[in-house]
């Protein structure tokens, strides 16, 4: 009688939850936040700043005069993929000065994508070195501003004097679907990376 | 002692009007007067009882006022605190009950509580969170209430699993704090920390998550 009614609020069993995590990094100005922005479920936690005379000399704004906002902290995106799987996409800090911050962003990731601005392409020496140090697969994502690509891809790629084994797309950081494309890009290069080097130790996944 | 004498009279027939200035005089009185008691305890070993509470706050103004080189109330309190040094024979020679004023509110004196202040100082979590990882409420029928307020903030927002960058935004608390706290209100039940995959550590799951990942962009 007395417990008639009575349903502790309690679920059935305690959901298992996974997440995995993504780099994207880039240049001052490369469309780190736009990428993440237009992927991400929820309005990017960002911790912005307007730029303030405090950034003049600090930030280089010569080739982006339209950019009144740069991020100072990592900003970052939720992707739900499943109900148990939500991947994280990770904006790197704009700024050198917050590279102690990177550790903590490579830790663990699937990989990243370094955004390139050719504008200012070598922005992207910075991430690309510290990828590699690190053994992060990484991938180079052009950034087509305005949907117009200013340079060839291989002019692009000798100039960043990277392997030719690194997927280099062009994309649109305001288009989700050039980002989620440019993410499976990303992923796919992750995974062959990851059996060139451990694939002859591992098992064959079932099925 | 004659610099600081001209500096008084000049204050005085200035700025002794307005509310604020009024506040400024009552705040840099008593520092003032602190002041001059500690210093007068190096000539003079005997002093009042007195001192004794008013030496722990005459050492953390100064400490604190390098940190906040934008605040106004300090170089306006210089002023005011060179102005009130002048005064300082007339105070001793017929010491003034020094009015009970108000301590600055804590808004007006510090302007931000350090960030490691909430964590009483520790940087260690106890559970291996990486930016990634994700947090969940438990059971809220089996928990104690919640005394700290941002154990509130992360059981609310718990709820549903969230991870601990998104923690740390929510509670606009730098990623090394949001981890401790994390981890206390995990140590005292109220949160549960999924496990994370972990790239190095096990490679295999790794590659699993990858495949997952993969699968799930495709479907968006």
């Amino acid at each position: 009688m007395d417990s008639v009614g009575f349903k502790a609020p309690r679920q059935a069993a305690p959901q298992t939850m996974t997440s995995a995590k993504i780099v994207v990094a880039g240049g001052f100005g490369a469309g780190k936040t736009t990428f993440v922005g237009s992927v991400s479920e929820i309005v990017p936690l960002t911790t912005e700043a307007m730029m303030t005379d405090a950034s003049t000399g600090i930030d280089d704004t010569a080739a982006t005069p339209n950019k009144s906002t740069t991020t100072v902290a990592m900003d970052f995106g939720r992707v739900s993929l499943d109900e148990d799987l939500i991947l994280y996409l990770f904006g790197t800090p704009g700024q050198e000065r917050f590279w102690f911050m990177w550790d903590d962003l490579v830790r663990g990731a699937i990989g990243a994508v370094v955004l390139a601005d050719t504008r200012r392409l070598a922005d992207s020496f910075a991430p690309i070195d510290f990828f590699e140090d690190r053994g992060l697969p990484y991938i180079v994502g052009v950034n087509t501003f305005d949907g117009v690509l200013q340079h060839d891809l291989n002019d692009v790629r000798e100039a960043l004097s990277i392997d030719e084994s690194i997927p280099l797309v062009r994309c649109d950081a305001r288009q989700r679907e050039s980002t989620k494309q440019t993410l499976i890009t990303m992923v796919e290069y992750a995974m062959q990376q990851w059996l060139a080097v451990r694939g002859a130790a591992a098992p064959k996944p079932v099925g | 002692m004659t610099v600081a004498m001209s500096t008084d009279s000049g204050f005085g027939s200035g700025n002794d009007e307005g509310a604020i200035s009024d506040v400024l005089n009552g705040f840099a009185l008593t520092s003032g007067l602190r002041r001059r008691k500690r210093g007068k305890r190096r000539d003079e070993p005997d002093d009042d009882g007195r001192d004794a509470t008013g030496e722990p706050d005459s050492r953390e103004a100064p400490s604190s006022s390098p940190a906040e080189p934008t605040d106004v109330v300090w170089p306006g309190e210089e002023d005011h605190d060179r102005s009130w040094t002048g005064e300082e024979q007339f105070v001793s020679a017929e010491p003034i009950p020094v009015e009970p004023v108000a301590p600055p509110s804590a808004a007006e004196e510090t302007g931000f509580v350090r960030p490691y202040a909430i964590t009483g100082g520790r940087t260690k979590a106890n559970y291996p969170l990486e930016l990634e990882t994700l947090i969940s409420t438990r059971d809220a029928a089996v928990l104690p209430v919640p005394d700290q307020l941002e154990h509130q903030v992360i059981m609310e927002e718990c709820r549903t699993p969230r991870s601990v960058a998104e923690i740390a935004a929510v509670l606009q608390v730098p990623l090394g704090v949001a981890r401790v706290l994390i981890s206390d209100a995990a140590d005292t039940g109220l949160v549960t920390v999924h496990r994370t995959v972990a790239g190095s550590e096990n490679a295999e799951a790794h590659f699993m998550l990858m495949e997952r990942v993969l699968s799930g962009l495709r479907r968006l």
